[in-house]
């Protein structure tokens, strides 16, 4: 193995190592599917030299990264679970980044009549009465997670041919809830920036228990004595600037926005980003 | 548009992006096929060879390992180079190298096996002539190696061939990062997971132009060494 | 002691005894056919001459060493050529790579010699069955041994390849040069031979000069062999 190594640091050393600052973020899916990197990461490595590489999975396998020291940085959208890795020390210095919200969406015909209800909960309730096809992510994702609060909220405990659990990522959920009209909780973001709706539409949003905020947390030294917290702490500085948090919100899909950036004032009702939330019903 | 007009116009464009992501790809397997070679190729033409101590649970082993899937292979990695893991201390995890790794070890027993079926046949003709010349081990090793070339380059390059077209096992080690470690395959999955279907299936329809211009190799070189083949 | 000798000489696989306590020697000149019905141990015999395998019991020495040390001063030329796959001229470059001692203008003298010269750039698989044994024969020469073994070279050979073949043979010989060869050709047998082996079931029944041996054979054996009964 040692060899092996030896033999590839030569050859592709170069390339491998080719910057020393660079910083990984550990983040889910649903940010990076938005498109969001991609149109904010080239302004801050133009400021400031650092490249940010992201890996891009689950919050939970997230989680998981960061925890074992193989990212410096951490943007995830699960309070919860955020709470208990800065709990264990393996984080510090969570900061508010930005929200967006999850709705539920759906084949247009809505069977269950999901956008007829007061609220998501209540949009659940409909669908495990009609037991209509229900595509749950099923991969400990933030989303998931989420989803899986609001059954318990709801007091069902979804099981049944109706309720699939795919395992898999936000984009593969709505690509399969797309080509079977099913429901399915999705994110907005990846929602807005989804190529393949065919008949599914937005049915319920607004709801403030459906509120998604996103935070950044800087993976703990102490813990991790390799990550490059200094590094990682500009990011953390920048990505909660009044530049960068004015550039989140700018962000668009089709003349929609996607994140309300939120850094200053973290709750969703104060009203930061009204655009995000325009199907109160 | 086409799907088959816009995996053209993917290529005749030669997007800089795009170029990037070919060209990691086919440097990542590429380097990996040469690597996994170096080592499966005579240890391959060893079991060919010669009877030695658990040289049948030696073959069993490396025939079932073709069954692993890469993803199984990506995640054995990923724990070798976590920080958390035993090689940690590299940190090569979330790079080329670590992708180059993971693809080594995913197509060795392709390569060892291959070259061993490649290297029988020979070693079945030639053991006599070798042992009155009394040939050393070496030397043996290299006559074979050489006189199966071509059956041993098939085997090289469908290993190659499987490098590239795997994604489990680099999107765990590579992380599929932009830029940096996304290639072919992990980029497809990231567009069919943003519902960008046509684009998704253009990229596939280059990855399978390539995967032709393998087998179009495989098929020439593997005809012209029928040649010095012997039918009696 | 100058030439072959073997002495109490056995060789079993597993249990099966296959060549049974042989004893002789031989000066290292001329012609030595080994003769004796299918499966009599020809082959096998040849090749514990040539010292490429060792016998289970016994001692076979060249000049009073160990055949094995010395395989690689003889020849040997198997009953189905060995092609190695590459071309003419590359199969009579390898053994010179081996031994590292010979010049390519021996390949070239090789390749007249065996009349391959028009086909020296051939793949050596595109050969007939004689111009492959050929190409085997200038092969095992082109090291300069002083012995050359010769399992049945010409079985399944016409008879204009055979003469190719003998011809070489017999070069050989005015130079200097011993050949043992066995065949099951009584004729070639008795065009070649100066000394005869005679050999049926695993025992050395008469080892005598070719013309003693075809005119008066001493053992029921021999005689049955020679009329076509054994």
């Amino acid at each position: 193995m040692r060899l092996v190594l030896a033999l590839i640091l030569v050859v592709y050393g170069t390339f491998s190592n080719a910057s020393e600052r660079f910083i990984t973020i550990a983040s889910t899916t649903s940010t990076q599917n938005s498109g969001l990197y991609d149109y904010l990461l080239p302004i801050f490595t133009a400021t400031t030299g650092i490249e940010v590489r992201v890996v891009a999975v689950g919050t939970g396998q997230a989680l998981k990264i960061a925890q074992n020291g193989d990212a410096d940085a951490l943007l995830v959208h699960h309070r919860p679970s955020e709470d208990a890795f800065l709990a264990m020390g393996y984080g510090i210095e969570r900061r508010d980044v930005m929200y967006n919200d999850f709705i539920i969406v759906g084949p247009k015909a809505d069977p269950a009549g999901v956008s007829n209800q007061e609220n998501a909960i209540n949009g659940l309730e409909a669908i495990a009465q009609h037991a209509s096809l229900f595509i749950s992510r099923g991969d400990e994702s933030g989303t998931h997670k989420r989803e899986s609060e609001m059954w318990a909220l709801a007091g069902i405990s979804p099981n049944g041919d109706w309720y699939r659990e795919i395992g898999a990522g936000m984009g593969a959920a709505l690509n399969m809830a797309s080509s079977v009209d099913a429901y399915t909780i999705s994110d907005r973001g990846t929602w807005l920036s989804f190529n393949n709706k065919g008949t599914l539409e937005m049915l319920l949003a607004g709801d403030a228990a459906l509120f998604n905020p996103y935070g950044i947390i800087l993976v703990n030294p102490q813990k991790h004595p390799h990550v490059k917290i200094d590094l990682a702490r500009t990011f953390s500085d920048w990505i909660v600037s009044d530049e960068a948090q004015k550039i989140i919100g700018a962000f668009t899909i089709q003349n929609m926005q996607l994140f309300c950036p939120n850094a200053k004032s973290p709750k969703a009702s104060d009203g930061v980003c009204p655009t995000s939330v325009p199907m109160q019903k | 548009m086409t799907i088959l007009g816009q995996a053209a116009e993917l290529v005749v464009s030669a997007d800089a992006e795009l170029v990037g992501i070919v060209g990691l790809s086919l440097r990542v397997s590429l380097t990996a096929t040469l690597i996994a070679s170096l080592f499966a190729i005579p240890l391959g033409a060893a079991l060919a060879i010669w009877q030695f101590p658990f040289r049948q649970v030696l073959i069993v082993i490396s025939t079932s390992l073709m069954a692993l899937p890469p993803v199984v292979v990506g995640l054995i990695i990923y724990l070798l180079l976590s920080r958390a893991g035993p090689l940690g201390h590299y940190g090569i995890l979330f790079t080329p190298t670590a992708m180059i790794i993971a693809q080594s070890v995913l197509i060795f027993p392709i390569v060892l096996a291959l070259t061993r079926e490649a290297i029988l046949p020979v070693n079945r003709d030639y053991k006599n002539l070798l042992d009155a010349w009394d040939v050393s081990p070496v030397q043996r090793l290299k006559t074979l190696i050489w006189d199966a070339r071509f059956a041993v380059v098939t085997g090289l390059l469908a290993g190659f061939g499987r490098a590239l077209a795997e994604v489990g096992a680099v999107i765990i080690v590579g992380g599929n990062i932009a830029g940096f470690t996304r290639v072919m395959t992990t980029t497809i999955a990231l567009e069919t997971s943003k519902g960008n279907l046509e684009l998704a299936l253009a990229l596939g329809i280059v990855l399978l132009s390539i995967a032709i211009l393998i087998n179009a190799l495989i098929h020439w070189i593997s005809s012209f060494g029928q040649k010095y083949q012997v039918s009696r | 002691m100058s030439g072959l000798k073997l002495t109490n000489v056995s060789y079993s696989v597993d249990e099966t005894l296959l060549l049974h306590d042989i004893n002789f020697s031989q000066e290292t000149t001329g012609i030595n056919a080994i003769l004796g019905p299918n499966g009599a141990g020809k082959s096998l015999l040849l090749s514990l001459i040539h010292g490429v395998i060792k016998p289970s019991m016994g001692l076979v020495t060249w000049d009073g060493i160990s055949a094995q040390k010395t395989k690689l001063t003889r020849g040997f030329v198997f009953q189905t050529p060995i092609v190695l796959r590459r071309s003419v001229r590359a199969n009579l470059a390898y053994p010179l790579k081996l031994s590292k001692n010979g010049t390519s203008t021996a390949i070239d003298t090789m390749l007249e010699l065996s009349h391959l010269a028009p086909l020296a750039d051939q793949p050596a698989a595109s050969l007939s069955g004689g111009e492959a044994q050929r190409m085997a024969i200038a092969r095992a020469l082109i090291t300069n041994p002083k012995v050359l073994l010769l399992d049945e070279p010409c079985s399944n050979l016409d008879p204009a390849s055979t003469k190719l073949i003998e011809a070489m043979i017999n070069n050989f010989v005015k130079q200097g040069g011993s050949v043992f060869i066995s065949t099951h050709d009584l004729a070639q047998a008795k065009r070649l031979a100066d000394v005869v082996l005679f050999i049926e079931q695993g025992n050395l029944l008469e080892h005598r000069p070719a013309k003693e041996f075809f005119d008066a054979p001493t053992t029921q054996e021999a005689r049955a062999y020679l009329k076509g009964e054994l």
